[in-house]
């Protein structure tokens, strides 16, 4: 349970994670708690990232931009029939990569602020990096292979 | 951002539990599944708190307690009264229109 709860915005647990907990001690733990929360995430989540904006533009909106660049990626992939199998896998590990590394920058830029969330002495920054280095290393890969 | 002038179920049912008397989570859910028989799950609860302490509708009462209650404001009585006077006017043209009145 607690684990469900972690997964809530860091500001949103603080202020009502112990509260939820107590609820959730209370109906216990079903699949349709375990749905319900998970939806509770996802709105809570939503919220925490409309406030939020960068450059003038809302977080959650900059969310659904890269969500459909890597879908429109996934599906131009998708419709190459004589692709063969090995560089699409080389190409969705290269984009969830992708994805993985900006969101885990984004989070640690709000936790720490602009100037050490880009650093790389955070575990955060480093994770960030790792995944860009996947990417890099996936999508040459699929240059490779696609040549 | 918050829009105040929407209501979704959940919140509307959270407010008129208040509207009786300060209550802690577990308890508003008990009062709208005695009342209404609806059951909200933990996260619509706290979804649905949040949003309405953010817009200052409820705020929660200090307490020594490990549950702490929350209690309507003035903003969040006045906005429920404008919510019902909507739904009456609703259900008002809709029994006309059926011919119930």
């Amino acid at each position: 349970m607690k684990r469900l709860i972690y997964l809530y915005p860091k500001p949103w647990r603080e202020r009502y994670g112990e509260e939820l907990e107590q609820v959730v001690e209370h109906t216990g733990l079903s699949s349709k708690i375990i749905i319900d929360l998970l939806l509770g995430i996802f709105d809570a989540w939503h919220v925490e990232l409309s406030e939020r904006t960068i450059c003038g533009i809302r977080l959650d909106r900059l969310f659904v931009l890269m969500s459909m660049f890597n879908v429109f990626v996934l599906l131009q992939l998708l419709s190459l029939r004589e692709v063969i199998l090995l560089e699409q896998i080389a190409l969705i590990i290269a984009m969830l990569s992708f994805l993985l590394a900006v969101c885990v920058l984004l989070v640690n830029v709000f936790k720490l602020g602009i100037t050490k969330g880009l650093s790389l002495n955070t575990k955060l920054g480093k994770l960030s990096m790792a995944f860009m280095g996947s990417y890099a290393l996936f999508f040459v890969s699929f240059l490779v292979l696609a040549n | 951002m918050v829009k105040k002038g929407k209501f979704s179920e959940p919140s509307l049912l959270i407010l008129i539990s208040l509207a009786e008397t300060n209550r802690h989570g577990y308890a508003i859910m008990e009062d709208i599944q005695q009342t209404y028989a609806i059951q909200l799950g933990p996260g619509t609860l706290y979804g649905a708190i949040s949003r309405l302490e953010k817009a200052g509708y409820i705020r929660v009462i200090e307490s020594e307690e490990r549950k702490k209650p929350y209690t309507l404001t003035k903003a969040g009585s006045e906005h429920l009264t404008q919510q019902i006077e909507e739904l009456q006017k609703i259900t008002t043209l809709g029994s006309k229109r059926l011919g119930l009145l």
